[in-house]
């Protein structure tokens, strides 16, 4: 009974808090909408950790061109 | 060691003249445990193992000028398995000292490890945002995630399906790559060349003058790609050569809370290859062809994802063999640069199924097993 209601508890908070996490996917979605441009391979990780941990309001520099923060 | 010291003074370069060196990091912290039926390479069934599974590194970069910059990823490897290094009852051999690829043991892990290596290190010359001109050590640009492959933080399952991505004998070559990209209205449009000679890390193969082509077209939380390849295989034991041609076709669909990725890999040995008289007249290489998919639902901080793969490979020096691997995993996002992943992963093998840098099976007679795995991925 006691894993049944933790199993319950975890699932409803990992749903009903939604995901920080920014997928690859979403870095070049919101860099291709700002800057027209793709993110180089070598600088997806570097452009989601920047777009994961800015705050909202706020540009992220991808190279020269400013990315507005993504909603979290 | 030669290509990170070189990696340091070409960064020590490019920081000396304008800005300092930008570090990005990243983790793969994992426990994994198989059932008794397979034997792996440094992976017991008696105990978790944690070294074959993690690793740590870093991205490297800075900008000499406007145009040109300098990378590099640096990543020690829990565990490192040289392939030329003794074994513990060693491998099963043709009649001309070839090896089968049959299970008879394994290749001893290196005991050094966490060594450090670069995955790639280059130059980057770009002189506007569609066009870029790489030379150095590149990672092989014949997959969707070829970029951060070692980089589990990016990735929906917990690694790149191994079986599949291993039916490509290396990861990354030393040469030259262009690449221009277009908009087109639905999305941007990639186009890439590429040469160079394979970085290899088993002793008794040489591959050479590998050369690629891709087209990729990626749009709002989708993407697809295309490659086509070519390479001269060479075992000098037996003084044989094949001429490989490789085609392989990904997509990846991230949109609307559903995950989709999948890849199918072909490789074809030329018909004007060498053929070995002593083995039957086979060649080095017949076929080899693989693919896997992966569907998943993110669901708030949770991911629950099922892959299935499914390889073939025909290797004339060595019987032929088919597996198909059944993942089930579920990833949970515990901070916005860390996530829990969770993995069961059923094997079914026939034949000598070998799964390279990961586990193998003990033979055609007991071919199948599962394996459990758990652990983090992580940026920093």
């Amino acid at each position: 009974m006691k894993k049944v209601l933790l199993i319950t508890t975890i699932a409803v908070l990992g749903y009903a808090a939604p995901s920080l996490a920014i997928s690859p996917s979403d870095a070049s979605t919101a860099v291709q909408n700002a800057c027209k441009k793709a993110i180089p391979g070598d600088r997806m990780l570097s452009v989601v950790k920047s777009l994961t941990t800015c705050k909202a309001g706020e540009n992220v520099d991808v190279d020269g061109c400013p990315v507005p923060c993504p909603n979290k | 060691m030669k290509l990170i010291t070189t990696v340091f003074t070409l960064l020590a370069i490019g920081s000396a003249a304008q800005a300092a060196i930008q570090i990005d990091g990243f983790g793969s912290l994992y426990y994994g445990q198989a059932s008794g039926d397979i034997l792996a390479q440094g992976f017991s069934h008696k105990q978790p193992q944690f070294a074959p599974f993690s690793l740590v590194g870093l991205n490297l970069y800075s900008k000499l000028d406007n145009d040109f910059s300098v990378g590099a990823q640096l990543i020690a490897q829990g565990a490192s398995y040289n392939l030329t290094a003794p074994t513990a009852t060693g491998l099963v051999t043709s009649p001309v000292g070839v090896p089968t690829g049959d299970i008879a043991t394994v290749p001893l892990p290196d005991e050094r490890q966490f060594i450090m290596s670069a995955e790639w290190a280059f130059l980057n010359w770009s002189p506007s945002s569609d066009f870029s001109a790489k030379m150095g050590r590149i990672l092989n640009p014949a997959w969707i995630a070829s970029d951060y492959l070692s980089v589990g933080a990016l990735l929906p399952y917990r690694q790149v399906p191994r079986d599949v991505y291993g039916l490509s004998p290396f990861s990354s070559f030393d040469g030259g790559q262009i690449n221009k990209s277009f908009d087109v209205g639905v999305g941007r449009l990639t186009t890439s060349a590429w040469g160079g000679t394979p970085v290899l890390i088993a002793g008794t193969l040489q591959i050479t003058n590998y050369w690629g082509v891709s087209l990729g077209l990626d749009g709002e939380g989708w993407g697809v790609k295309l490659t086509q390849s070519s390479a001269i295989l060479r075992l000098p034991a037996l003084n044989a050569g094949s001429l490989l041609n490789t085609s392989s076709a990904s997509f990846k669909i991230d949109k609307n809370n559903f995950v989709m990725w999948g890849e199918a890999f072909y490789t074809k040995a030329n018909k004007d290859s060498d053929t070995i008289a002593a083995l039957g007249g086979v060649t080095l290489v017949e076929q080899t062809d693989g693919g896997y998919v992966l569907v998943g639902y993110k669901i708030g901080k949770f991911l629950p994802r099922y892959t299935y793969t499914k390889t073939h490979s025909n290797v004339g020096v060595a019987a032929e063999s088919k597996g198909q691997t059944h993942t089930v995993g579920l990833n949970y996002d515990i901070a916005s640069q860390a996530v829990f992943k969770l993995d069961y992963q059923m094997i079914k093998a026939e034949d000598n199924f070998a799964m390279p840098a990961g586990t193998r099976l003990k033979g055609p007679t007991d071919n199948n097993g599962s394996a459990i795995y758990a652990g983090f991925d992580f940026t920093f």
